[in-house]
């Protein structure tokens, strides 16, 4: 109760195993997925504004298929 | 004809040499013929979660090697001795005294005789998950709700599937649904959203199963938590339909009245 807010660490081992398990499925180091991921954000960011607390990467495999869902921030002019 | 399921997780001490003999004792107990077969050479556990150690006089390698005929090394369980039987591991010998096409004869041989064969694997994904999963037609993949045992189921699913294994069932044990509640455990939900496989089943946290496996007794089918699960497991490898369990432990009225958790 005086501790403060702390966030279930269930969400934690959750989001860590995501990217664990996603890294791993294609044969690659989850530092590289992370990098690859910042990439992708500051690519995407040049054009559209990304809220990038809400950028996931999947991989399925079958076929072996990476996707990106990439949430993009309301601007006033956006409908 | 039998099939073959193999009990497998990749880590170490999640619970699959007590899933395989707890399955063993629901299917026997629901009227199937079962054999368990402990296929880690080297460092066997199922006979003293069996509570059979002492009866032991020949084993899986001796079966191989052609020491003694199948029936001489197989033992009859204490509760279900017309049912459920066991094939020991050789204690002082090690995985490469076993090929994988060795194991697969082996099973064909167990299949004329058994409803189901069950493959209790080691720990790991060398010689000794190879040999297992050689003869295996239907994998259990035992995890529990932590990271490390998640993540090495995932490599262990990877690796069945690319093998061939087309049947893929999760087993999720040691759930607390109080730490669950609370949000530091990661639900039955979160595992199978992870994983991407069928859920066959989800055990209890429950202290009974220590007790059980002090005395050597397997508790699937009694009135404990972990024991129904364990049966409702059995119930849907026979291809029933069992909603699954709510673990939430309930507290009898003495416990409640007199505050003992």
């Amino acid at each position: 109760m005086f501790r403060g807010k702390r966030r279930n660490t269930s969400v934690i081992a959750k989001d860590r195993l995501r990217l664990l398990v996603d890294a791993e499925r294609i044969d690659c180091s989850p530092g590289i997925l992370l990098m690859m991921k910042k990439d992708m954000i500051k690519a995407v960011n040049k054009y559209i504004l990304v809220d990038e607390d809400k950028v996931s990467l999947t991989f399925r495999a079958v076929p072996p298929t990476l996707s990106a869902t990439i949430a993009v921030k309301k601007t006033p002019h956006s409908r | 004809m039998g099939e073959v399921i193999v009990i497998t997780s990749g880590k170490g001490g999640v619970g699959k040499t007590t899933t395989t003999a707890n399955i063993g004792c629901g299917l026997a107990a629901l009227g199937k013929k079962a054999v368990l077969v402990d296929t880690d050479i080297g460092l066997r556990n199922l006979d003293v979660v069996m509570g059979l150690e002492n009866r032991i006089v020949y084993n899986l390698v001796d079966v191989i090697e052609g020491n003694c005929r199948m029936k001489q090394a197989l033992i009859k369980d204490k509760k279900f001795p017309s049912q459920l039987f066991l094939l020991p591991s050789a204690q002082t010998r090690d995985k490469s005294s076993v090929t994988p096409e060795q194991m697969k004869k082996l099973c064909e041989d167990l299949k004329e005789e058994f409803d189901y064969i069950l493959l209790d694997c080691p720990a790991g994904i060398e010689q000794g998950f190879k040999n297992a999963v050689a003869g295996a037609t239907r994998a259990l993949v035992v995890t529990t709700p932590e990271v490390s045992a998640i993540r090495d189921a995932d490599r262990i699913i990877g690796l069945l599937e690319s093998d061939g294994m087309r049947n893929i069932q999760l087993i999720i044990n040691r759930l607390r649904m109080d730490m669950v509640k609370r949000g530091d455990m990661m639900s039955v939900d979160d595992v199978v959203d992870i994983l991407a496989v069928d859920l066959i089943g989800a055990v209890p946290d429950d202290e009974n199963i220590v007790i059980a496996t002090n005395q050597g007794e397997p508790l699937a089918g009694d009135s404990s938590l972990a024991g129904q699960a364990y049966l409702n497991i059995c119930k849907r490898i026979l291809g029933e339909e069992v909603p699954l369990l709510d673990l939430t432990e309930k507290k009898g009225f003495f416990r409640r009245l007199f505050g003992k958790s």
